[in-house]
């Protein structure tokens, strides 16, 4: 049985390579998004909350609630409920494109979560080391919290966009296209076993990818 | 008493930190007066309340009640801005030196000078200079985890004179050094004492290296200093060292 010969990726591979690229594409989109958002919201968490630079326990608690709150919404669910704020972004609530919505949104409250974590990390002395120096908090910020935190974070960046990958596969589900949807179409709704491992065998190699990238950009940044 | 400037006034100081177990009253009623350009050893064993003397000094610590004056203003009536002025005035050095690990030790010199809006080209050289000061440029471009103890402590002392601050405070500067090492810094604290006039208050347990550069030295004990407010000042060195004798050292 050797179906992995030229005549099968003269037949599928197209289809392969075009939903690899869908499925990098809504990946790397909410990736990139979900970290500028998350990360800002994440930093905010850290500032205003109980002991922070710019305490504020109202915005903390209603910060911390929402996160919660969004990080326990099913992203089935999610996609269905903005939909029409998909439509509003992209034009669009389906394809490859219109899923890159639900996706960043759903990678919101994890990156904010995964950012408020490692930045807690950070020693206190050092942040009190800036203080002393008459830094700013904006300037605790970007000469401290950020860069003193940043192997976690990249390794944060990588679960995320693990996560992602299997996020876009349920995104695929209803129409998003990319890997997981090639998988359900040819292997569940018309047996053909053989797309479906194939896609699986993508998906697999982009998620040790990703994985490894994460975890030696990690490792390169990481000092002690 | 014309003709010399109060640099540091600490009055009535008291700070008691609340834990678990109950309130921890750290320092009681404590009161001290360091003029322009003096050096001052404060000396006392551990948990004596030092440190939180000096943070509540460099305003990382609130006072339960009291007050402290630098240059004359007090530094806890202000708003952030004026505390962040104040702060700039103050050249620290922490017991457990706060290095930043994602900074080479060069960068870690650097940041006071960039948080106050140095040109890059202007800080380095200046970084480089002081790195030199306390015989670190050959490590430079290493970080923190790469450097020793005392190597670490060296580049946290020139972290504080990087910026040629009115007033150095020092928790236990020479802590992490060999003998002949701490005492090149000491002689460096010294010189830059008489060329740019830097007011200093060094927290110490080696009170025998500091004693020839001190003009005074005061005693902590159980959060109160031990001699009277104003007689403080008659404690020559030798006689501290004769209080402290049994206890430090
Ligand atoms: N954050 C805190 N919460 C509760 N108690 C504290 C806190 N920080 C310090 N203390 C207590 O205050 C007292 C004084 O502490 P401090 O660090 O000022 O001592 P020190 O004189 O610097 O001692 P050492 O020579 O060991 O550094 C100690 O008894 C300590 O347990
Ligand atoms: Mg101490």
């Amino acid at each position: 049985m050797t179906w992995f010969d030229s005549a099968w990726l003269g037949r599928v591979g197209g289809l392969l390579f075009r939903s690899t690229l869908e499925t990098l594409g809504m990946v790397l989109g909410s990736l990139i998004g979900g970290q500028i958002l998350g990360l800002a919201l994440g930093i905010t968490l850290i500032l205003v909350r109980p002991g922070g630079l710019k305490e504020n326990r109202t915005l903390h608690s209603v910060l911390n609630s929402t996160v919660n709150i969004g990080r326990s919404i099913p992203f089935v669910i999610l996609m269905v409920t903005i939909m029409p704020f998909t439509r509003l972004l992209t034009g669009t609530a389906i394809g490859p494109i219109a899923a890159v919505v639900p996706l960043t949104v759903a990678a919101i409250p994890f990156v904010a979560r995964l950012t408020e974590t490692a930045m807690l990390e950070v020693e206190a002395g050092v942040i009190e080391a800036c203080l002393s120096m008459g830094a700013t908090w904006q300037q605790i910020v970007r000469y401290v919290l950020v860069p003193e935190s940043l192997p976690s974070l990249i390794a944060g960046a990588a679960t995320t966009a693990v996560n992602l990958v299997g996020y876009s596969t349920m995104a695929g589900a209803i129409g998003g296209g990319g890997l997981g949807d090639l998988a359900v179409r040819y292997g569940y709704q018309r047996w053909q076993t053989d797309v479906m491992l194939a896609a699986l065998v993508i998906l697999v190699g982009m998620v040790q990818g990703m994985q490894f990238i994460g975890d030696r950009m990690s490792a390169k940044f990481r000092r002690r | 008493m014309s003709g010399v400037k109060q640099m540091i006034e600490v009055q009535d100081l008291s700070v008691t930190y609340a834990s678990p177990l109950g309130p921890v009253e750290a320092l009681s009623h404590v009161s001290l007066t360091v003029n322009e350009g003096e050096i001052v050893a404060i000396c006392g064993p551990s948990g004596a309340g030092k440190t939180t003397l000096l943070r509540c000094l460099s305003m990382l610590q609130l006072p339960s009640s009291g007050k402290i004056l630098v240059d004359g203003e007090d530094v806890f009536a202000g708003t952030s801005h004026d505390v962040r002025n104040a702060r700039q005035k103050i050249g620290m050095v922490f017991q457990g030196f706060n290095l930043l690990r994602s900074r080479t030790a060069l960068g870690n010199v650097i940041l006071p000078l960039e948080i106050r809006g140095v040109s890059r080209k202007g800080a380095s050289e200046k970084a480089c200079k002081y790195l030199d000061l306390v015989h670190m440029s050959h490590r430079r471009d290493f970080y923190p985890h790469e450097l020793s103890g005392g190597e670490k402590q060296r580049v946290a002392i020139a972290r504080a004179l990087v910026t040629e601050p009115r007033v150095l405070i020092l928790d236990e500067p020479t802590s992490a050094l060999d003998p002949e090492t701490a005492g090149s810094i000491v002689q460096s604290l010294r010189e830059i004492n008489h060329s740019k006039g830097i007011t200093m208050l060094i927290v110490t347990h080696q009170i025998d290296l500091l004693a020839p550069i001190c003009d005074w030295v005061t005693y902590l004990r159980e959060g109160q200093l031990s001699e009277a407010p104003g007689s403080s000042r008659e404690a020559t060195p030798a006689e501290a060292r004769v209080a402290a004798g049994g206890i430090v050292q």
